[in-house]
């Protein structure tokens, strides 16, 4: 039989959602203590961030999102580091650039909107999985936003060998997800 | 090379192919920005290279969902990745590693923030009391006596407690964590980050806010 809220979570989920104002409280306390080694890194959003979660995390309670499948303090808690992790990786890629905004002749839509459901990230991640150290190392440092005279230096090859390098490991990927993808 | 990007007419597709990665990561100059993205405009190859480009992308960066990370990270039950796949991920990826050690519960607890859980709970707990049942005098006794032997030896104990309070819950992973453990940031002179209840049950449960 799944786990369900223990009567102490069940009770502090209704009051909270009832708006109880020391049970919102407890609430924003619990999630101040899962802030704490992130506050450096968001130190410029954690107001906002604030705010967001809480609303969320009420949306969530009311759809009875949450099952008892931990107390409720560890499931305001697991949420904070999920939403903060998603502000870091949003941070991280601000200088990336979205083929949207090139205005260019497409018909199709972009492949990174079909890479966002869960399955294709899966897909993704078997992929990744499969390929060479070499290749994951490379786009690693294109992630990081590292540009090709830096990743040359650095790695100690001409800047040509490093293009055709990071190509070959894009055309070994898009196969080998094509492969993956029509095995399923 | 820079001279053969300052014009686009010249930019071969090979070049182009080449530098798509780095148009996609925001790095290229201004120059070569301009060059390559004028390039795409009039070469429909070059632009199926730049779909097949960003593909690629979101293979390579991929990581594990935010919400699998935070919940392996806390020990729960996912309905997401299964834990081997998000293990395997981990080994290869630094990045995820950096911010499963952000997501674990053993950071360093603020005592500010713990002080205020304690008062807030008590705070809940004084108007729960309100409706609650009267309890054996005998196992007050008990109790009293115990948690008094308890803060004069200075030693942290608990037990689980079967009670309808805010224990911690047993089959939460963290609730068996000693206290010791969970207050091992803390000085002597502030384990009064430890309070009582359980008397409802009428047995002891010390409960420590640093144990998540």
């Amino acid at each position: 039989m799944p786990p369900s809220p223990t009567t102490d979570d069940a009770a502090l989920v209704s009051r909270l959602l009832a708006g109880d104002r020391d049970v919102v409280e407890l609430t924003r306390v619990w999630m101040r203590g899962a802030f704490t080694l992130y506050r450096t890194r968001l130190a410029a959003d954690l107001e906002d961030l604030e705010q967001e979660i809480l609303l969320e995390l009420t949306g969530a309670l009311r759809e009875g999102r949450f099952r008892g499948q931990s107390r409720l303090r560890t499931y305001v808690r697991t949420y904070v580091h999920h939403k903060c992790i998603d502000r870091l990786r949003a941070l991280a890629r601000r200088e990336w650039v979205d083929v949207a905004d090139l205005d260019l002749p497409s018909a199709a839509p972009s492949p990174l909107d079909r890479l966002a459901s869960s399955e294709t990230a899966a897909l993704a991640l078997r992929v990744l999985e499969e390929m060479p150290e070499s290749c994951r190392e490379l786009w690693q440092m294109l992630e990081q936003g590292m540009r090709y005279r830096e990743m040359s230096e650095r790695l100690g090859v001409a800047e040509g060998t490093l293009r055709a390098r990071v190509l070959r490991c894009r055309r070994q990927a898009v196969e080998l997800r094509a492969k993956l993808s029509a095995k399923r | 090379m820079t001279n053969e990007l300052q014009n686009a007419d010249r930019l071969s597709c090979q070049d182009a192919a080449e530098l798509l990665p780095w148009l996609l990561n925001g790095s290229l100059e201004a120059g070569e920005w301009q060059d390559l993205v004028a390039h795409l405009a009039e070469c429909e190859s070059c632009r199926r290279e730049l779909e097949e480009t960003e593909a690629a992308w979101g293979v390579f960066t991929q990581h594990i969902p935010s919400l699998d990370l935070a919940e392996y990270a806390q020990g729960m039950a996912s309905d997401g990745m299964d834990r081997e796949r998000i293990e395997r991920h981990l080994a290869s990826c630094p990045s995820c590693r950096r911010e499963l050690e952000l997501a674990t519960p053993e950071e360093v607890v603020d005592l500010e923030t713990a002080r205020e859980e304690r008062r807030l709970v008590e705070r809940l707990r004084g108007t729960e009391r309100a409706t609650e049942k009267p309890v054996r005098s005998w196992r007050r006794l008990a109790a009293a006596a115990s948690f008094v032997a308890t803060l004069s030896s200075g030693a942290l104990v608990w037990s689980v407690v079967q009670s309808t309070s805010l224990a911690p819950n047993p089959a939460d992973s963290t609730a068996s964590m000693p206290l010791a453990e969970g207050v091992a940031q803390q000085t002597a002179s502030e384990s009064t980050g430890i309070f009582v209840e359980g008397f409802e049950s009428g047995t002891l449960t010390a409960w420590s806010t640093v144990s998540q």
